[in-house]
């Protein structure tokens, strides 16, 4: 079985929270909370959750770009934590992010040829008319027109700015790019544009994507796996196939019974959730979803739900979850 | 590609035209923007515009009012007003636009370097603003002009001194915004190290709050050194400065009114250029604002 | 919040430790004692022995630290010690005898400023792009070309030389209060129409004022209670800082109307190396700026109880 691309172990992100005017309590803020996936080489894992779930802060800490406070990302063989700065710096031309707002993400100061070839000044790659015929190239791949390397990003629109961006994640011949919600801020026609192009790349050149988003339809469609994130903790880990259609978590079942779908025959039971979701300061003890956790209501709330932290247990190949009860049906 | 190689200095030019079209379009700080250069003319054609030689004192015609001979009219030893205030404004405009300057080469590394690199870094220099504002401006000029003396070049130092607080704290709050933007974090996650996201993110994105406030620190930097003159402690007679021909003729001011009127006038017009310039260039550079 | 206090509290000490150390030092590294002026005034060198008794009675043949070190303790007892110049009187008596008049301008200034500068703030926000408004717009845009000291000229010039309406100089009666505050009053009122006119017209276009306007309440209603309430939030925000720099700030005015304010005498201190006098002067409008500050950071504090910092590690 060869190594997955990549592999998050027990992976901690946590924030140092001031709350209060005259008497303020020290808090932590655990965005990433013990979360372990791994992904294998040339597959799509999709990340799905409410907003605040902590899904892009992973993304950010699975990238270093956040030093995570605990527990080790391993990628294409080498664990990152820890790792020296230097070989930090080669480690990042193999892995690569997108962003959600593809306009935040360039300089509005810099031309499109710039940012392009901002990735090869920095590794010193090839020489200056190199450089220029490789942006020529990625820009092709992307389906820009090549007098697009004088523009500024303000002249495009949001898919094209984001087209930029993948094409920019291109630059160094990445392995790995993580995808945080791509799509979520373009109009829908075009969103079906970028994530058609995300997959004929994926074709293309062997990509492995961490693809990060709140549309669980979205998630489904790219991916091959999804794990579905809730305050921080991982609730289930499932092929695409068995976290759509048979969701053992009460979480994902509720997610998932709230997707609309068109087809009346199709239409399950709406699960209905209560309450709103806490804020990650204030997370609920024992497992982080059972003040709305339906399958609790059920079973007459049970003390394990409110005491003891659910770990996540494989339930069958590859398939894990975090809930005490997930046999219940 | 040729094609591509004269594109490439055009790009950069191209973000220049855009503010000057936008500039263009605002009459008023046009107008000021000409009147400004024609002040820098003046300065350093001060020899050949001024009637007399601002030194040279005629004793026979001394105290004179504006007439033929002399325009502006005469001080106390017989020198040439319009001559000495040519001559002074050299002196304004120079302090005015070199102190910036100083200020900025000074203030903005050092505020970049804080709001980048955090730490103590940051700590220290953070600390070194904190005093120096805290004591009233005023107070650090004197003191420092009573330590250093009166003078150009101490003017000067006193005024970078005290002058680079201003654009350390603005740069380093801007560098603090953006680290948190998408781009930066892509820059850092291509592998860019701090030399590289400062000078290629950071100065570019943090150029426009830094020309405003350069800008308007002219005016104050001017309202400064005559103020400083005025008291005595900035730029000391014979040199002619509008502050310190001000402070020396004040008492005669029944009289004689022509000493301090026009140092005084010319000063408010001078400035008065200069606000509605860096409004205008403010307006340009911003880009929320249509035009 | 304690934590928080105590903390600026320990910088604001920090700050006038620092101060106090760089004014010291600053003081001393000049060449030339405290003494040479007053040898020039009365024309004659004094002799070295007189010299060396009079330092040896000030401590002034210690070395430099030492004496540092005493002016510290001296400090903590309130002792600033005796004026150099005007022979005999402490620094504090000089500080109490002269500290009122500027206090009084100061006081009268900023009165004066935030009631015509709130008022013309308002005003100009209210009826903002038209004729009213363009006008303040020009007298603000000539008050900020007009430093305080040549405002100050051209009025005593006017009122005072030309017309003959208000004393040239002076401290006494409401008479003479007129052309001084009003030459101080121009840097305050220009900020805070500035700051008024432009946190009004933030707060008129936005999604609560709006509502308000649906709920049918009249315009000036709407603007009397909700716009301007809120729109005095930035106002105090620069109301703090203000009423330092006032209290530092009316050397010039002090100086052409001959009022005998603390920074007039502070002038010609100055001019006579007067040390205990300008180190004084400078702890005391230090201290005064930075407690400002605190005191105006904490109520803002006050006033904004939700999570105030994360720190990212």
């Amino acid at each position: 079985m060869p190594e997955p691309m990549l592999e998050c172990v027990d992976l901690v992100k946590s924030f140092g929270v001031r709350r209060g005017v005259m008497f303020q309590t020290n808090l932590r803020l655990f965005a990433v909370d013990r979360v372990s996936f791994k992904i294998d080489e040339g597959d799509t894992f999709g990340l799905v959750g409410e907003s605040g779930c902590g899904k892009s802060t992973l993304g950010l800490t699975v990238m270093q770009l956040y030093t995570p406070n605990g527990g080790q990302v391993h990628f294409d063989g080498k664990a990152l934590v820890g790792l020296p700065p230097d070989e930090l710096r080669q480690v990042r031309r193999r892995m690569q992010m997108i962003f959600q707002d593809p306009y935040a993400s360039l300089d509005p100061r810099m031309s499109v040829e710039q940012i392009l070839c901002e990735p090869m000044d920095i590794h010193n790659i090839g020489s200056r008319s190199d450089r220029l015929a490789e942006a020529r190239r990625l820009l092709d791949v992307v389906g820009l027109p090549p007098d697009a390397l004088d523009r500024f990003p303000a002249e495009f629109s949001g898919g094209q700015q984001q087209r930029i961006g993948i094409a920019r994640a291109l630059a160094l011949n990445a392995k790995l790019i993580i995808c945080d919600e791509p799509v979520s801020a373009l109009d829908v026609s075009v969103q079906a544009q970028i994530l058609n192009l995300l997959r004929d790349l994926q074709d293309q050149f062997k990509l492995t994507y961490l693809f990060i988003s709140h549309n669980i339809a979205v998630t489904g469609f790219m991916s091959k796996r999804i794990g579905v994130m809730y305050l921080g903790r991982m609730m289930e880990i499932g092929s695409s196939d068995t976290i759509i259609n048979r969701p053992s978590h009460p979480y994902t079942q509720a997610l998932i019974s709230a997707v609309p779908e068109p087809e009346p025959s199709k239409r399950g039971k709406r699960r209905m959730l209560t309450g709103d979701v806490p804020s990650p300061i204030d997370r609920p003890a024992g497992c982080a979803f059972h003040p709305r956790c339906p399958l609790a209501k059920r079973l007459q709330e049970p003390e394990r739900c409110r005491t003891e932290e659910p770990q996540t247990r494989e339930l069958s190949d590859g398939h894990v979850v975090a809930c005490h009860f997930a046999e219940e049906r | 590609m040729t094609a591509t190689a004269i594109a490439a200095p055009t790009k950069r030019a191209g973000m220049v035209l855009t503010v000057w079209r936008r500039f263009r379009t605002q009459k008023l700080a046009l107008l000021c923007f000409i009147l400004i250069i024609a002040q820098v003319l003046i300065s350093v054609f001060a020899f050949w515009v001024a009637p007399y030689d601002p030194l040279e004192p005629h004793y026979v015609d001394a105290y004179a009012l504006p007439n033929k001979t002399f325009l502006m009219g005469t001080d106390d030893l017989g020198r040439d007003v319009l001559s000495r205030l040519v001559y002074g404004g050299r002196v304004s405009l120079s302090i005015g636009i070199l102190s910036q300057v100083a200020a900025v080469l000074i203030g903005l590394p050092l505020g970049a370097l804080a709001g980048w690199l955090g730490g103590w870094v940051d700590f220290v220099v953070t600390r070194f603003i904190e005093i120096l504002t805290a004591v009233p401006t005023i107070f650090l000029y004197i003191l420092l002009m009573i330590a250093l003396g009166p003078g150009f070049w101490n003017l000067m130092l006193a005024m970078t001194i005290t002058g680079w607080t201003s654009i350390a704290r603005l740069v380093r709050g801007q560098v603090l915004s953006l680290r948190q933007t998408d781009y930066v974090r892509a820059a850092q996650a291509m592998g860019g190290d701090n030399k590289h996201i400062i000078t290629t993110h950071l100065l570019r994105n943090a150029l426009t709050p830094v020309l405003v406030n350069l800008t308007f620190g002219v005016p104050n930097a001017m309202t400064a050194e005559a103020g400083l003159s005025y008291m005595g402690l900035g730029i000391a007679p014979p040199t002619p400065s509008w502050g310190n021909m001000m402070g020396t003729y004040q008492g005669l001011i029944r009289t004689n009114w022509n000493l301090t009127v026009f140092p005084a006038l010319v000063l408010a017009l001078v400035m008065m250029t200069w606000y509605q310039f860096g409004e205008g260039l403010r307006v340009a550079l911003d880009p929320s604002i249509q035009i | 919040m304690l934590r928080y206090i105590l903390g600026r509290l320990t910088g604001l000490i920090g700050v006038l430790l620092v101060v106090s150390a760089l004014t010291f030092f600053l003081m001393h590294a000049i060449p030339g004692g405290p003494y040479d002026m007053v040898a020039l005034q009365h024309a004659q060198m004094i002799p070295q022995d007189l010299l060396d008794r009079i330092n040896h009675l000030n401590g002034l043949d210690k070395p430099v630290w030492q004496q540092y070190l005493i002016y510290l303790n001296n400090l903590l007892h309130f002792d600033f010690g005796y004026s150099y110049i005007s022979s005999g009187r402490t620094i504090v008596e000089i500080f109490a005898e002269h500290w009122p008049y500027s206090a009084q301008i100061g006081g009268l200034t900023m009165i004066f400023s935030f009631a015509v500068g709130l008022f013309l703030g308002i005003l100009s926000a209210m009826k903002r792009d038209t004729w009213i408004d363009r006008v303040i717009t020009v007298l603000m845009l000539i008050t900020q070309a007009m430093p305080s000291f040549i405002v100050a000229l051209f009025l005593k010039l006017f009122f005072a030389v030309q017309l003959g309406w208000f004393p040239t100089q002076g401290w006494a009666g409401p008479n003479t209060w007129v052309l001084p505050v009003l030459a101080n009053s121009g840097g305050p009122i220009l900020t805070l129409q500035r700051y008024t006119r432009g946190a009004m017209v933030d707060v008129m276009g936005s999604e609560y004022v709006r509502t308000a306007r649906a709920k049918g309440l009249t315009e000036r209603r709407v603007t009397l209670v909700h716009v301007f309430k809120n729109a005095l939030t930035p106002v105090v925000t620069v109301a703090g800082p203000m009423t330092a720099s006032l209290m530092t700030g009316s050397f010039f005015v002090e100086s052409m109307f001959r009022i005998p304010g603390l920074n007039w005498y502070l002038s010609g201190a100055i001019g006579n190396r007067d040390y205990p006098m300008i180190m004084a002067s400078t702890m005391f409008y230090t201290a005064i700026m930075t407690i400002v500050y605190l005191v105006t950071d904490l109520l803002y504090a006050m006033i904004d109880p939700r999570v105030t910092y994360v720190k990212a590690r």
